[in-house]
């Protein structure tokens, strides 16, 4: 196996590999550092790469190993890790001006759990300033550019995640979802992206963006290795009162039958307007795919979608604003044009409409929560176009920044205010070589299922295994 | 809303904005108070938000 092939390896077969001795996680660590030198700098996916510190870490794994002990799950996989998730000793930037840097001395309980597991940390990967929209294009550490054509932006906000796995520059990495930002850059770099239920995972030591919409979840090349990830870092966690007990089921592949049984809602109108050609045709696919692989393809009614959006932008902008206010007031002219539009917003909202959207979600959580008695699992596309163009010109940045929100936001974040697990896989490439993301919801802690299904689709199709071309430099 | 109420409003809550600024501001703070009219006309009377409080 070459470096390239090693560097597009599954979680789970570099895991089994390490475990075995095939390979020690040294060389491992050091073949994606390897293409990180050579790749990143045109990319720009990471702000910072700990070399010495994972290959100390994979030593140890390495270790273990020589020792006869079991080196865990992730034994030596290495990860990328959004820079808003605290790794203990190295700054948190959450892609931010530098007087908002911390270090923090602790991993966050999510990391914890991946280092016990036996995961190696490559770095912190660049995001959307604060995470606080989906272009990546940020005035403090530059853009993050698409794998699949770096003039093209890589969705975000977890945009340096999702990049980093397209581009081979780790195997798995962290991300977190308020409006879609795990799903966007999985449709649009061709990645696969996970949210699970709200609660699912620990949020302690993670820069917050909203509270009440906030999720992490892994970012991958295939929906087993997403599993993987979801399992390790799934749980309660004493530092975040809300994380809930359960640990997710197990990954549940299909049997022989498919998803014989399985009943997949499409629901139409809202999830499916406004949707680009291409966009459209690869979603329609898809469908017809999971037909052929034994599901019932079903129509649902949700009558209120286009009102989760306006829900969403309320109770977001509110509490984004609460938590910057005291930066805010200290240090307006450190934020971006488009974070300060976005931030200063939320002062005008009054409280009684943020309780009105906050009602709004109960009537929304129920009325989805109804379209599921008929089906299984929801089927949308992820977003409405594939990756726009990086706007070069900062006098058009801020508008163009909100504009793109609103337009690749539109079918994810009804999932952020619902709460619903939502898994994006790729589902095809429009004719100028960019990917296409297909969502697939569950009921609430039900992401075997999502999952299982994902996993009938990419054993159906061969879209996750197609690679950028890096030309002279892969 | 118009410009001058709005910067009206952010200098009461201790921001003085340029005109650049207000005019970006704008169409947000009414595209949200838009947002904030429809999800009104909802059959919301059953629901309370959720909203969690739990004493540690």
């Amino acid at each position: 196996m070459n470096t390239q092939d090693l560097c597009f390896s599954s979680i789970s077969d570099l895991a089994s590999r390490v475990a075995a001795r095939e390979l020690t996680a040294l060389e491992v660590v050091r073949s994606f550092l390897s293409r990180i030198d050579h790749i990143n700098p045109a990319v720009n996916a990471y702000m910072v790469v700990t070399a010495e510190q994972a290959e100390e870490d994979a030593r140890r794994v390495d270790r273990e190993i020589a020792k006869g002990r079991a080196p865990g799950v992730l034994g030596g996989v290495p990860l990328g890790i959004k820079d808003l998730i605290d790794v203990g000793g190295v700054p948190t930037a959450a892609g931010a001006h530098r007087r908002f840097h911390y270090t923090p001395e602790r991993d966050a309980p999510v990391i914890s759990r991946l280092r016990r597991a036996g995961a190696v940390i490559l770095g912190k990967t660049n995001l959307h300033e604060f995470a606080y929209g989906v272009t990546n294009i940020n005035p403090h550490t530059g853009p993050v550019r698409n794998p699949w054509d770096p003039s093209r932006i890589p969705g975000g906000s977890s945009g340096g995640s999702a990049a980093a796995v397209a581009a081979g520059l780790c195997a798995g990495a962290l991300g977190s979802d308020t409006g879609g930002s795990i799903r966007i850059p999985s449709s649009l770099c061709g990645t696969v992206g996970l949210k699970p239920t709200y609660d699912r995972i620990s949020r302690a030591g993670v820069v917050a963006l909203a509270w009440t919409l906030d999720h992490l979840g892994p970012i991958t090349r295939t929906t087993r290795d997403a599993a993987l990830l979801l399992r390790v870092m799934a749980g309660a966690d004493p530092g975040d009162p809300a994380s809930v007990k359960a640990e997710p089921p197990p990954f549940d592949e299909p049997s022989e039958d498919g998803l014989s049984g399985i009943r997949i809602g499409v629901p139409r109108g809202f999830f499916w307007e406004r949707t680009h050609s291409e966009v459209y045709a690869a979603a329609t696919g898809a469908l017809r795919v999971l037909a052929d692989r034994g599901a019932t393809i079903l129509d649902v009614d949700l009558p209120h979608a286009e009102d989760a959006g306006k829900a969403v932008a309320i109770i977001l902008s509110v509490e984004a604003t609460a938590y910057h206010e005291r930066r805010l007031r200290g240090s307006l002219g450190a934020y971006g044009d488009d974070l300060q539009v976005r931030l200063l917003r939320g002062f005008f909202i009054p409280g009684t409409d943020y309780v009105l959207a906050q009602r709004a979600r109960a009537l929304l959580t129920h009325e989805f929560l109804s379209a599921f008695h008929g089906v299984d699992v929801l089927v949308t596309p992820t977003t409405t176009v594939p990756a726009r163009p990086i706007e070069e010109d900062p006098g058009a940045g801020a508008a163009v920044s909100l504009t793109m929100s609103t337009e690749l936001t539109r079918f994810t974040n009804p999932f952020n205010l619902t709460g619903m697990p939502a898994l994006s896989v790729p589902c095809g490439f429009a004719r100028d070589g960019l990917p296409i993301g297909l969502q697939i919801v569950g009921k609430p802690f039900d992401e075997a299922l999502v999952l299982r299904v994902g996993h009938a689709y990419e054993q159906a199709t061969e879209w996750h295994r197609k690679r950028p071309n890096f030309g002279h430099r892969s | 809303m118009t410009l001058e109420e709005l910067e009206h409003l952010a200098g009461l809550l201790g921001f003085s904005l340029s005109r650049e600024r207000l005019e970006q501001l704008l169409p947000e703070v009414q595209r949200l108070r838009e947002h904030a009219a429809r999800l009104r006309e909802l059959p919301l009377d059953p629901e309370a938000p959720p909203l969690r409080f739990a004493i540690p």
